[in-house]
């Protein structure tokens, strides 16, 4: 990578021609992906096994780069390795299959049929990138980089148009310009709460004040969700450049980026294209020469759910405690630092060059009247093809689970689909009959849910919602500041009687109990935890209501996973006696004698409903119910 | 605007503490000792001092409160706690170098003398001292 | 949040036009205006905090066709055409729940249950908390620590384990010993002793300032003294004498002036005077 220093738009427009124009530009590309799904995967040893066996020179030979990509979505299939400009895809791949496919598909012309996924629809091998259902059936604005570039390498994203917005705005459009752009792109906030980002940007630049901040929310707290770690992975670049761009915009020298305490790789390569970004001067003091300045500070959270509530976050960049304040005064008037503050979502500012440079217009054209553009979601839980999904604003929850999704995960009748929790712990379930609602901000929410930030759960028919409410409760009681009375003791309170009902001992009055603490913990509490907590709970009660009235009506959990109210048993018929159920258990709950004909049977008081018998059962001999 | 100002003249003072009485009668429930704000010192024979709070223009008390809960009004010059603000420290009854801040632990409160500012602004104590001792005079605003 | 408009204006609270300035909030216009809104974690010596929620009141406008928001009077600023509940259905309703929380919490209070009981909950709902304290958690202790003392303690931990701590849970380094945290607890939780020459807080034992003319202690601790003369700018002097020893000294000093004034000689005043 070259040193090299933009003293003006033109230096920069020229260099970037003479790199797309250069041989490296127009090489064949080997990229492996290395976004922490893949790295966990055992990406790291294939990234090592290419890097070893293609060195420089032959990299030259061969007229290809190797490149090491951020997260390409398809989580569930990696590590991945995509060969382009051809598009071939292998997935699993190991660091011994690496030889063979620089001799077979980069020296040679072939395609390694068994690295090669399999549509599940058709049972067919796909050959290429373009041709998987999963990537077809999407829209990549927001994603659009990640996978195809080196995050580390700020030329990879150059040679993709990178920073051209930038350069755009810094010597054709004044910051009113930029803001208006934004205003009629009807872009909303991509992080849960769907505000419009140019309402948001304009109070902020009409707001008094010394100095005005920018911020990157990168907190990414609901379970599940990993777009905005992807993008910060993946693209960073493509934060920072949005960040430039809406500080022009408002007129702000001071900028963060608020990254989890749990994503280091984020930290590392937002860190590494801040550095490369400065040192190219398209960040810093008089950026490429126009006189506007603009720095960006990294800073880490500690671990809390909470520092992804704005004010909370601005609390923790100001280095106290991450608690939430009353918002009756708007960041935009009085954020970080007392001062007019804008934040958003890391996926709203890697929107933001695109707005740019392909206008107002065009985003406005894609998504449903009141929701434009695309939203990038975590698909996870219950089907084939789990990962990232990026559609149209109004693509149907139907579309989504079952298109790029493949569809649920297992047969049978547990493998029905049963519900789609969406918008984290502030959002809802919703059942088989809401499918075909469009996902955008305001449909799920009439529904009973939310769209939220972006995380998508698919359950079927093995997941009980009582539980599945018990466990949302469980994760805010851990994660609520605890500085508000109707958070801090209501949803603990929502919680023991959520527990209660899946031990079997809820009581008649506990739904009536539940509704009343609701509203009362939906209007008192003082931020969107709080507030949106009960959410999950109210919206499978809307729901699955009978499913609360098995639990606390006749002590039993329909969907067999409560463990209070389900018991084991052998079934004698089609027990063949081998015993492996007895050197299963933990708790020798399993009486009989192996192979001399006993009737096993299990000691209900000592079975702790771990399963395990039932995994290494090879008869299916043991029912649970 | 006039304002009031308590003029204290110890040689006149006969040591009948009917101006103790007074205040304790004003501020307190049945005239506790502990609620008067003035108190009357002997300090030789036939000699008296009734000491209270002189509304200093530098008060000790307004300087040293930590929540900024004592406050000097520029208007009549009296100086005021704030009893909802006050955390109760106890530092303006040491600091003040007249000893005329108290702590009343009936009340849990701290007072002094404010001219008996919510009692009819007439100093209850020089309206029963039998002589000439506690006085009230009437200024003009801006008068030293 | 109105920026622009007029400096003062009037408010509806409660079906009557109260005045209240710009830059105000809902409970201060309403005590002055002599309407009881309780509250919890309210004192005029830190800042608002809105934790307790007790203090939730009803607010519309006009041009909110309607609509109908429910905020906290300590900290909602208010605005030309505010219109104000504050003994609302949906008030009480937030009320009652944070009462019956906060006995569920600490059954033991004096101060819970009263407000409890004015609100209906006489036993809580909800699930008593084991081995309970006096805590609500409002965070007056803390923040008076902080405004006016030196943050010695703090909260620690988060959501229902959230507990009034001190560094690594030891007596607080810092502590000065001022009182300030026991005297604006609401439930009487924090205790301390003054026996003698020593005053225990917080698991630490602290000197109280002995009366430089008399030798008895004074309500203050030398860590205090040493606090106030520092960061109130007070010559330590102030500090030093007790307020009967303070007052003796100054009646002396006046019975003095008053002798030499029925001795005719009073231009001398100006000499000794102090």
């Amino acid at each position: 990578m070259e040193t090299v220093r933009y003293d003006s738009v033109d230096d920069f427009g020229s260099h970037v021609k003479r790199l797309k124009a250069s041989g490296l530009a127009r090489r064949r590309r080997v990229l492996v992906c290395c976004g922490t799904g893949c790295l966990a995967g055992g990406a790291r040893g294939v990234a090592e096994a290419f890097a070893a066996q293609l060195d420089r020179s032959r990299q030259a030979e061969l007229n290809l780069v190797v490149k090491r990509t951020g997260c390409h979505g398809f989580c569930e299939k990696g590590p991945l390795v995509v060969l382009m400009p051809r598009g071939t895809f292998y997935k699993g791949v190991k660091p011994e299959h690496v030889s063979q496919i620089i001799e077979r598909s980069i020296v040679g012309d072939d395609v390694i049929e068994e690295l090669l996924y399999v549509e599940p629809g058709s049972g067919k091998p796909v050959a290429g990138y373009g041709e998987i259902e999963f990537y077809a059936r999407q829209t990549r604005v927001a994603m659009r980089n990640i996978g195809h570039i080196d995050p580390a390498d700020i030329d990879d994203y150059l040679l993709r148009d990178g920073y051209a917005a930038l350069a755009k705005t810094l010597s054709t459009m004044t910051p009113e310009d930029v803001l208006s752009t934004i205003e009629k792109a009807r872009l909303r906030g991509r992080g849960g709460g769907g505000f419009d980002a140019g309402r948001k940007w304009r109070s902020c630049k009409r707001a008094a004040g010394e100095k005005r901040y920018v911020i990157a929310n990168g907190d990414e707290g609901d379970p599940g969700a990993f777009m905005d770690r992807s993008i910060m992975e993946g693209d960073p670049h493509g934060v920072l450049e949005g960040m430039v761009i809406g500080a022009y915009a408002l007129e702000s020298h001071e900028g963060y980026i608020y990254v989890r305490q749990e994503y280091p790789l984020a930290v590392e390569h937002l860190q590494r294209a801040i550095d490369d970004a400065r040192a190219r001067n398209l960040l810093g003091d008089n950026i490429l020469g126009s006189n506007f300045s603009f720095d960006i500070e990294i800073s880490r959270g500690g671990g809390a759910f909470v520092c992804g509530e704005s004010s909370a976050l601005m609390r923790s960049v100001e280095g106290k405690v991450g608690e939430p304040r009353a918002k009756y005064v708007h960041a935009t008037d009085k954020g970080l630092w007392d001062q007019p503050t804008v934040l958003n979502n890391v996926e709203t500012w890697v929107t933001v060059p695109r707005i740019i440079e392909q206008g107002a217009e065009w985003f406005a054209g894609l998504g449903t009247e009141g929701s434009k553009g695309t939203k990038a979601f975590s698909l996870v839980g219950k089907v084939k093809n789990t990962g990232l999904v990026e559609v149209e604003m109004g693509t149907t929850l139907r579309e989504i689970i079952f298109g790029p999704g493949g569809g649920m995960l297992e047969e049978g009748e547990r493998g029905r689909f049963k519900a789609v929790q969406t918008g984290g712990p502030s959002g809802g379930c919703l059942p088989a009959a809401q499918l075909d609602l469009p996902v955008d901000f305001d449909t799920l929410t009439r529904a009973g849910s939310m769209m939220g930030s972006g995380g998508m759960i698919v359950m079927d028919h093995s997941t009980c919602m009582v539980d599945v409410a018990r466990y949302f409760l469980s994760f805010l009681v851990d994660e609520s500041c605890g500085k508000c009375v109707p958070c801090r003791e209501g949803l603990f309170q929502m919680y023991q009687i959520v527990s209660r009902i899946c031990e079997g001992e809820g009581t008649a009055g506990d739904l009536d109990q539940i509704d009343d603490l609701s509203r009362a913990i939906l209007v008192g509490s003082l931020c969107a935890l709080g507030k949106s907590g009960p959410n999950p709970v109210l919206s499978t009660l809307q729901h699955f209501r009978d499913e609360y009235r098995a639990h606390i009506n006749e002590r039993r959990c329909p969907a067999g996973v409560c463990k209070a109210l389900i018991t084991y048993r052998v079934v004698n018929e089609a027990c063949d006696g081998c015993g492996a159920c007895l050197k299963a258990c933990a708790s020798s709950a399993i009486l009989g004698t192996p192979k001399k004909g006993d009737t096993f049977n299990i000691d209900e008081a000592k079975c702790d409903r771990c399963g395990a018998c039932v995994t290494v059962c090879k008869r299916g001999a043991i029912a649970v119910g | 605007m006039s304002s009031l100002r308590l003029v204290v003249q110890p040689h006149y003072c006969i040591g009948c503490r009917a101006c103790e009485m007074a205040c304790a009668f004003t501020h307190g429930k049945d005239g506790q000792v502990g609620a008067s704000r003035c108190r009357t010192l002997t300090v030789g024979k036939d000699e008296y001092v009734p000491v209270l709070c002189l509304q200093c223009d530098h008060a000790a008390c307004v300087q040293v409160c930590p929540v900024e809960a004592i406050t000097q009004d520029p208007a009549t010059r009296i100086v005021h706690v704030d009893q909802d603000r006050c955390v109760r420290c106890m530092a303006c009854t040491v600091a003040c170098p007249f000893g005329n801040m108290h702590f009343d632990p009936n009340g849990n409160h701290v007072h002094k003398c404010d001219l008996c500012t919510d009692h009819g602004d007439y100093p209850r104590c020089a309206m029963f001292c039998p002589t000439r001792c506690l006085s009230v005079e009437r200024i003009e605003q801006g008068a030293p | 949040m109105e920026q622009t408009g007029p400096s003062s204006f009037n408010i509806t609270i409660n079906g009557r036009r109260v005045e209240a300035a710009r830059g105000e909030v809902v409970l201060q216009v309403a005590r002055r205006a002599g309407i009881q809104i309780p509250t919890l974690c309210d004192h005029p010596a830190v800042e608002a905090f809105g934790s307790c929620r007790l203090c939730m009141v009803e607010v519309t406008k006009e041009e909110w066709k309607g609509w109908k928001g429910l905020m906290t009077a300590c900290l909602y600023p208010v605005a030309q055409g505010l219109i104000i509940e504050t003994d609302s259905e949906s008030v009480h309703h937030v009320r009652r729940n944070v009462l019956d929380l906060l006995l569920a919490r600490c059954p033991d209070s004096e101060l819970i249950r009263r407000l409890a009981a004015e609100y209906g909950v006489t036993r809580t709902s909800f699930v008593q908390r084991e081995n309970p304290d006096l805590c609500i958690l409002c965070g007056l202790c803390t923040r008076v620590c902080e405004t006016a003392a030196t943050s010695a303690i703090t909260t620690t931990r988060r959501g229902h384990d959230r507990e009034v701590g001190t560094p690594w849970g030891g007596p607080p380094p810092d502590c000065i010993g001022c009182l300030g945290c026991a005297h604006v607890c609401p439930t009487g939780h924090i205790t301390f002793e003054d026996k003698g020459l020593t005053r225990t807080i917080w698991g630490r034992e602290f000197e109280l300032q002995r009366c430089s003319d008399c030798g008895k202690p004074l309500p203050l601790t030398r860590d205090q003294v040493d606090f106030l003369a520092r960061r109130q700018q007070l010559d330590p002097s102030y500090l030093s004498r007790c307020a009967d020893c303070q007052r003796r000294s100054v009646a002396q000093t006046m019975g003095r002036i008053a002798r030499w004034h029925q001795l005719g000689l009073v231009q001398e005043e100006a000499e000794v005077a102090q």
